[in-house]
């Protein structure tokens, strides 16, 4: 079922294009790459904010604030390049296991950002237990560095 | 005392998924660490 549907993205028009345009992958890429360094951005800078690192002199919910906006239109452009490149080299990706470890930890990812951390950080930060700021600040760290570091690993294996 | 409640509970959830994350991640990477090792082993003895 899944691998039907990887076959049938690579032969679609969308895949040939990719396939096909030797300068179409590179181009994708470097958008869906300048994509990933403003989402990392956005992710340091809230959590390192978060663990007192950086910023110190502005209240942290202007910091989360502010870095979260980046961070949704980032995520957006990621997703849908992501898509587009994944057309090129569909079946490549299916049988690699970097790619899923990539997908997991991205659908992890998502689930903490607006399901646990985004309605957390709505509220007075001041409310909060510094420990749980801090974890989910490095928990945030983690799986993001684990989407990073395993889509770039897929580009070094199978 | 609504409102408390919910934070509460938003801080309960955050904890545990927080702590689920950091534990998957730290496993993720001794294991991947562990194969490296054990490949250079392979390698060079």
């Amino acid at each position: 079922m899944i691998e039907s549907f990887f076959v049938w993205l690579e032969g679609s028009a969308l895949g040939a294009f990719v396939k096909d345009q030797a300068a179409t992958f590179a181009t994708i890429e470097a958008v869906h790459l300048m994509a990933l360094a403003v989402l990392g951005g956005s992710v340091f800078l809230s959590d390192l904010r978060l663990l007192n690192l950086v910023m110190t002199d502005v209240p942290s919910r202007t910091v989360t604030d502010n870095a979260h906006k980046y961070f949704k239109i980032s995520l957006i452009v990621l997703l849908v390049t992501g898509f587009v490149m994944l057309s090129g080299v569909a079946t490549k990706c299916y049988h690699n296991f970097y790619y899923w470890v990539k997908m997991a930890a991205l659908a992890a990812g998502i689930l903490f950002a607006f399901g646990v951390r985004a309605p957390l950080l709505r509220g007075d930060h001041a409310l909060l237990r510094p420990i749980t700021l801090k974890l989910v600040a490095i928990a945030s760290i983690s799986v993001w560095f684990l989407v990073a570091a395993s889509g770039r690993w897929i580009g070094f294996s199978g | 005392m609504n409102e408390e409640r919910k934070l509460a509970t938003r801080e309960k959830v955050a904890l545990g998924a927080s702590i689920a994350i950091v534990v998957a991640t730290v496993v993720y990477w001794i294991t991947q660490i562990a194969g490296v090792i054990e490949m250079l082993k392979l390698a060079y003895g």
